[in-house]
Order: C-alpha cells, then structure tokens, then sequence
C-alpha cells in the first residue's frame, strides 16, 4: 500500500469537516511512526562502521533511520547492552580500550552509541534498529506498516482529528481505547511531563 | 525545521486559535524539560592548557551528565568532599580524578586536581577526533543539549503545546480540549519511550 492509497482509505471513515489531503497525510505519517515505535514491527539491520580506537558513534548522523536501537552484532554475535555506568564498574578506563572484538554496547540517550571495546582497524557491525517509518510526503511514498497495522493507525490520526474537529466527547474513549491497546491504561489520568 | 513544522501543526491543529509567539515559547520550554533529561545527547572535546582547571559547558549545553579525563570518567564531587580530602585543593596540581560543580545553576565545573600536563594539539588528520586523531589528555564533556527536536517529535510536542497554550488564561481558553491534548501527548510520548 502507498500513502495515497492509506489516506484515500482513511478519509471515506471520516465524518465531519473535510481535511486537506495533504494534511491527512501527515497526521498519517506521524501517526504510523508513533504506531511502529511502540510496536516494533518494522526494524532495519544498518551496517555500521566502526573506525580503528574509536567508541563513540552518533546515531543521528550514522543511523539516520534508526528510531531506536535494538540490538548490535558483530560477526554475528550479539553484543551485550550495558548501561552506560556499568562501563565504568568494569573499567577505569573503558573510554579508550581497544581489543580484539567489541563485547557490549551502551546509549547515552537517543543519539550517543558507545561500541566498547574499540578495534585497532576499521571493522563494521550490524545495528538493528526500530525503523523510523518512511516519511508519507507524497502518495507514491511507500506505507512501511504492515496491513494489520493500520487499523491503529487510522485510529491514532483519527483521534488526532477528532481533536481538531473539537469532538472531544468521542475523543475520549478512543484515546482511552488506544491507551489500553499500546498497554498504557493509566494514560487517561496523566498530564503531559517531559520532565519525568 | 522542527520548531517551524510544530509551530505549523499547533496553527493547523488549532484553527489558527492559538498564539503562535506564546506557543513558540511553549516549544522552548519543552526543548529545555527534555533537556533535564538524558536523551539528546553529545559529547565535546576541549583542550587543556596545563594550568586551567575550570571548563565552561558549551552555549548549547542544557545539563552536564559525565565528564572525562583522557580515557578516565571522572567522578562528580562535592565542595564538602573535597575540602575533607585537603583544605588547599584548589592548589593542588596532577591527574584529574574528580569533578565539581562550585555553583547550582553554573554553567561551568572545576575538575580536582588542577591538570598539570597540556592536552595533544587538535589536529584531526583523519576527520575523526574520537577516533585516531584523539587529543590524549584533553576533556570530554558530555551533556544535553539545546537543539532543534527530530520531525519525529513534532506531532506529539505540537499536542503538548496545544495541551500548555488552551490551559492557560485566555480568550480562547478552553480546559476540555487541553486535557485532551494533553492525554494524546502523554500517550504519544510514552509510545516513543519519552
């Protein structure tokens, strides 16, 4: 399925004032990256290169289609995720060891990726990551959700619609619906904290 | 533009009801809460001198979160600490094993001893200054950061905006759909693990 043929799809479930094309699209593109990050469904495997005595390696630019990262292999073993404190317990100076393969990785948030040990020469491993779904900004972009993911979707930028069409008496339950489905039941309760 | 496309959303979300200079403000406000937390990160080398032991955090720094000595992680000290470990540390010169922050709110740490050896030049011949062309004894500050917020955030931060901006006193202040906004947000943020 392509983007038009989602939005097209979605707009005859639509009720109430018409949205632009365009528009739909968008909350459909958002919309289907929120739906694969909490479900996983799409990852992708990004050969990374690891240069000789180096650690650090910043998603944002190396990974550029990487939501979250899942796992790291090399030579078709997987490394060990360690918290990023945990490579200070096993050692004082973990932020310039170079052996013979890496053994662990660790993030500092979303964007910093530590490969420990380092090598002495140029190597890659294979980072498989949450895929940061294909952005729908036109209708022959391809939807990388499989079919019998939709339905979240459609209900995600439905209730996103709902919003601006301000029919906050059926926004409700479909957010409360929603919640329940992505295992977050207690949502309904809270305020917005990115604090926290 | 992250902030441009959210400040887009809120205006279409909205029906151009809401206050783009105030949500604008809003936008920044949030970039600073998740600031607060580890998840934009970056690391900064700086060079040392050999006889400056106080660093300022870069402009873009929000929260220190580790610093680094050459290939050392130093450990984050307290003023009290240190002067039980020796009344005159400030005098004292060598290897740094610490870090202190002498100020809350200072947008600058000290680090314990004084260092006493300059860094390596900042040549990196092979565009890789975490890599070969590492400057041994320099520092590594890591920390958040003040930056533009990925598109993949936009829609749910544009929600929290919408959330703060028909919560707050207005003419079209309208506590319902703020809620609303704000729960969809709430949810869309967990959903990232936010």
């Amino acid at each position: 399925m392509n983007a038009g043929e989602l939005t097209a799809a979605f707009t005859t479930r639509l009720r109430g004032p018409a949205h632009t094309h365009e528009f739909v699209r968008l909350i459909l593109s958002h919309c289907q990256r929120l739906i694969n990050a909490r479900l996983r469904r799409v990852l992708i495997t990004n050969a990374l290169t690891v240069h000789a005595i180096r650690l650090l390696y910043p998603v944002d630019s190396e990974l550029p289609d990487a939501l979250r990262i899942e796992s790291v292999r090399y030579n078709g073993r997987d490394l060990d995720r360690v918290l990023w404190p945990t490579l200070g317990h096993m050692s004082f100076n973990w932020f310039r060891e170079v052996g013979a393969q890496p053994e662990t990785f660790s993030q500092l948030g979303h964007n910093l990726l530590v490969i420990h040990p380092a090598l002495l020469e140029n190597n890659s491993v294979d980072v498989i990551a949450t895929k940061l779904t294909t952005a729908l900004a036109a209708d022959t972009d391809p939807v990388d959700l499989p079919d019998e993911d939709l339905p979240n979707v459609m209900d995600l930028a439905e209730a996103v619609l709902m919003l601006r069409e301000r029919r906050l008496t059926a926004v409700a339950p479909l957010i409360a619906r929603l919640a329940a489905r992505m295992r977050f039941p207690d949502v309904a309760q809270q305020r917005p904290k990115p604090s926290e | 533009m992250s902030r441009n496309s959210v400040l887009s959303l809120v205006n279409d979300l909205s029906r151009g009801l809401a206050d783009q200079g105030i949500c604008g403000h809003y936008y920044d406000d949030i970039v600073h809460e998740i600031g607060q937390r580890p998840i934009f990160t970056r690391a900064t080398l700086v060079a040392v001198d050999g006889a400056t032991a106080t660093f300022a955090l870069p402009d873009t720094a929000i929260r220190l979160l580790y610093v680094l000595y050459d290939d050392r992680i130093l450990a984050p000290a307290s003023l009290r600490e240190l002067e039980a470990v020796n009344p005159h540390w400030r005098d004292e010169r060598g290897t740094p094993i610490a870090y202190v922050t002498e100020r809350e709110n200072a947008r600058s740490f000290r680090l314990y001893p004084v260092p006493d050896v300059a860094s390596k030049s900042f040549i990196f011949l092979t565009g890789l200054p975490f890599g070969r062309d590492y400057p041994e004894l320099a520092v590594v500050i890591v920390h958040t950061e003040d930056r533009e917020l990925p598109d993949w955030l936009d829609l749910p931060v544009a929600l929290d905006i919408l959330g703060r901006e028909f919560g707050r006193e207005s003419d079209h202040r309208d506590p319902a759909f703020a809620e609303m906004c704000g729960q969809l947000a709430v949810l869309m943020y967990r959903m990232l693990e936010l």
